[in-house]
């Protein structure tokens, strides 16, 4: 993806994360500035995560996300997750990271992982589901689901 | 979110408040829509996503406060009423990195 494209996808995607979205979904954004949006999912009966996506070629290629603690460095562990068939939080090392990370289509680190390498981004990313916003949905969503 | 704070109004009698929350933007744009209460929760959904674009809402979920809705049933029947911002979006999906 021609970088200048890129951002310009990435500012029109971010834009539409509106304070009042923000407000009801509990999101609190650190920073939104090309290529990257540091986020944290907050609510009073859960613990935060803090998400950092990077961006870069999106959306060529799907964001690469960095679990995070609040304090914005890396987890080197998972919280024991709420029990569930699929969650999409994988506290296993990633083959490229060595950290615990995000196990979704849509996020780089599934798309590259072994298991998964057959499955193309690119039969994603021109569905509805798979906006920036979407996946930021999606995570959240596995957050609630999850998270303890 | 069942908000009832931010919005001082109360809905005529049978009726609420719904506003229908995306990435995409918000329906309506600005403040609520009053809708039948026996109304189902996808009509308000169907308008949401031809006002703002979405074609493909396959596998979208509806929630208040992390409870899922039954878009086919009505706000009633889903226990809602007053003032209401539902989250309208994909479920998680995914799983299932072994190696």
């Amino acid at each position: 993806m021609n970088p200048t494209a890129a951002k310009a996808l990435f500012d029109a995607a971010v834009s539409g994360l509106s304070e009042r979205l923000l407000q009801t979904r509990g999101w609190f954004v650190h920073s939104r500035v090309w290529p990257t949006v540091d986020l944290s999912f907050r609510h009073s009966e859960r613990q935060e995560l803090r998400l950092r996506l990077s961006c870069d070629d999106w959306n060529d290629t799907p964001p690469s996300v960095d679990l995070l603690a609040p304090d914005g460095s890396f987890l080197v562990g998972l919280p024991n997750q709420r029990p569930g068939p699929s969650p999409i939080y994988n506290a296993g090392a990633h083959p490229r990271t060595g950290r615990p990370f995000v196990c979704m289509a849509g996020v780089r680190e599934y798309h590259e992982h072994p298991s998964h390498v057959n499955d193309l981004w690119a039969n994603y990313k021109a569905l509805d589901a798979y906006t920036l916003g979407e996946i930021v949905t999606q995570l959240w969503r596995g957050w609630e689901r999850y998270w303890p | 979110m069942q908000a009832s704070q931010g919005h001082q109004q109360s809905p005529k009698p049978n009726h609420l408040f719904v506003a229908v929350i995306t990435t995409a933007g918000t329906f309506p744009a600005e403040g609520f829509d009053e809708v039948p209460e026996h109304q189902p929760v996808k009509v308000e959904l169907d308008q949401a996503s031809k006002r703002l674009g979405i074609t493909s809402t396959n596998g979208w979920i509806a929630t208040v406060d992390g409870r899922e809705l039954n878009i086919n049933e009505s706000y009633v029947e889903n226990n809602l009423k007053g003032t209401v911002e539902i989250n309208w979006g994909p479920r998680e999906g995914g799983g299932g990195c072994w190696r």
